[in-house]
């Protein structure tokens, strides 16, 4: 039971097919493979496996040439990943739960409500990240598609009460490394749908910020793997949900369901 | 188990050296009157032929054999240079199959180290600097090369990837150790002592390191994690060559008088060739069973 054990934060990704998902939180576990993220130690997973399993085809030993990343499927879109990180406070040990809404779920949220309303990981998330495909911004024939289905998510959720004033959610501008140059005209495009957005939401909402990440960019890319996701993830770990008048803290999850060496152990009898 | 006694578990992934460290440590405890401040021999418990059979391997500078799966149950009585009570010291000498294949790729509870986990005092965790798997990336570099390879000028034309299937067994070493370490202390009491010993110290090309920087520098997410648990894990890391060198210059190994002055540790109290270290750090700050 991994919220009984220490604080623990849910994290909902939701984005379309394609959008970025997996990579984000697999590229996010990578990173701690190489030292520490943003002031926070890694202290354990639950899911090694999980992640192990998303990174692989990422690494040499795949034998691929250029990094990829299992999609997620339907039946596998309920996982949990779990990373426990501790800050600089000693007392400051973090339990992350990920979960993300998967492609096909993301879309049938945003147009209609009964659909959005079986989303009820929404209302029990510390932080809903949603994605905007950086390269689709960069294409002139799907630049509109990210920032409209972001604003469609938002609008059901919020009509139905799924999102609310306690709820602090990020639009993640991923692959951001295909939007070039500060002085682009794609970062001029996302500026002004930023600003739309941010008027329209953050007034209904506790937070409403936009990053941009890129966790694996283009060869030619300046940009460093895992670009922007210390700054996502040091928000993550350190804000809670604003207390809410009336809401009940988060039930314990059983880690059980999603953690094969739990499974396997239990049994046996272990 | 009497209120004197201590267990502690050998973990490690297969080739780490854990059977060499128990070689040689067998060898010190029946000589250590010649090496300064060890831990000296009390009695044996038990069988001592599988502690022999591995000596004589260490001493004349053979592979050493491996440990079977069901491991070989080990428990010598010590006492310290200094005196006092003798204590009885259980080091179950586990294969490294048992962790790797059977706890991480099958990921399978095995009883016999499940009671040993729940009654040790501690654990000695071993890593073999050549015997890593790093974690490796694809990245940009291979990426920009790929793309100039597979340019149309080249006249290669880039084939749809295919990758090979996962295969536990080729995960980042540092990822394994975890793992290991979390099934140890969900089993383990609330507190628990680690000595990390990095085995054949020799070999680290990078001589200004100490065993705390190799860790740091090596395995940082294996480093993170001791660190970032120091409310249940005290541990110490320490660098040894039970050997004294690799096999290939047994020749020159073989050539010590004293086949003590071949070991090499490398710890907190400095260097030595005292293998017992580990150890009597371990009951230094280890808590006793009942």
């Amino acid at each position: 039971m991994v919220t009984c054990a220490a604080p623990t934060r849910v994290i909902v990704i939701a984005g379309p097919a394609r959008s970025g998902k997996t990579t984000l939180v697999a590229s996010l576990y990578e990173l701690f493979h190489a030292g520490p993220l943003s002031g926070f130690l890694f202290a354990g997973s639950r899911t090694l496996v999980g992640f192990e399993r998303r990174c692989y085809l990422s690494r040499r030993a795949s034998g691929r040439d250029t990094p990829e990343t299992e999609r997620t499927s339907h039946a596998a879109a309920d996982v949990l990943l779990h990373l426990s990180v501790r800050g600089h406070d000693k007392d400051g040990r973090q339990d992350l739960l990920f979960t993300d809404i998967y492609g096909e779920a993301f879309r049938q949220a945003a147009d209609s409500t009964d659909e959005v309303e079986q989303l009820t990981v929404l209302t029990r998330a510390d932080h809903v990240a949603i994605l905007v495909d950086g390269e689709k911004l960069a294409s002139p024939a799907h630049r509109q598609e990210p920032y409209s289905q972001a604003d469609a998510l938002l609008a059901s959720a919020l009509e139905v009460g799924m999102l609310g004033p306690t709820s602090q959610v990020q639009l993640l501008v991923t692959k951001a490394d295909a939007l070039g140059d500060p002085n682009s005209a794609h970062r001029t495009f996302v500026k002004a749908k930023w600003t739309w957005l941010d008027a329209r939401y953050r007034p209904r909402l506790a937070t409403f910020e936009q990053f941009e990440v890129a966790a694996r960019p283009a060869a030619n890319s300046p940009l460093l793997p895992g670009h922007g996701l210390d700054n996502v993830f040091s928000l993550w770990a350190s804000c809670p949900r604003p207390a809410e008048a009336g809401r009940r803290p988060n039930p314990p999850i059983d880690l059980g369901p999603f953690n094969r060496f739990g499974r396997a152990w239990d049994a046996k009898g272990g | 188990m009497a209120n004197s006694d201590l267990s502690h578990l050998m973990i490690g992934l297969p080739g780490t050296g854990k059977t060499t460290f128990l070689a040689a440590l067998w060898h010190v405890l029946r000589n250590s009157e010649t090496v300064p401040g060890a831990l000296q021999l009390a009695g044996v418990r038990g069988d001592r032929r599988y502690l022999n059979l591995i000596e004589q391997q260490w001493m004349a500078c053979l592979p050493i054999e491996r440990t079977a799966v069901a491991g070989q149950a080990v428990a010598v009585r010590v006492q310290h240079p200094s005196g006092g009570q003798a204590i009885e010291l259980a080091i179950p000498d586990m294969s490294g199959e048992m962790y790797e294949v059977v706890q991480w790729g099958q990921r399978e509870r095995v009883p016999e180290y499940a009671h040993l986990a729940e009654t040790a005092a501690g654990a000695l965790l071993f890593l073999h600097p050549d015997v890593t798997i790093e974690t490796d990336p694809i990245t940009q570099v291979d990426r920009a090369l790929v793309g100039i390879l597979d340019s149309p000028a080249s006249g290669v034309m880039p084939e749809a990837e295919k990758a090979k299937p996962w295969d536990p067994k080729r995960t980042p070493t540092q990822v394994k150790l975890v793992e290991l370490l979390q099934f140890f202390l969900s089993h383990a009491g609330p507190h628990v002592q680690l000595a990390v010993i990095i085995s054949a110290w020799d070999s680290v090309i990078e001589k200004q390191a100490t065993p705390e920087k190799w860790l740091s520098a090596r395995v940082p997410l294996l480093h993170q994690f001791l660190k970032a648990n120091d409310d249940r894990i005290i541990y110490s890391a320490y660098g040894v060559s039970a050997q004294g060198g690799p096999l290939k210059s047994a020749d020159g190994l073989r050539s010590h008088t004293a086949a003590v002055s071949r070991i090499r540790v490398a710890g907190p109290e400095g260097e030595s060739n005292d293998i017992t270290a580990p150890i009597r750090w371990l009951m230094a700050s280890g808590r006793t069973k009942a």
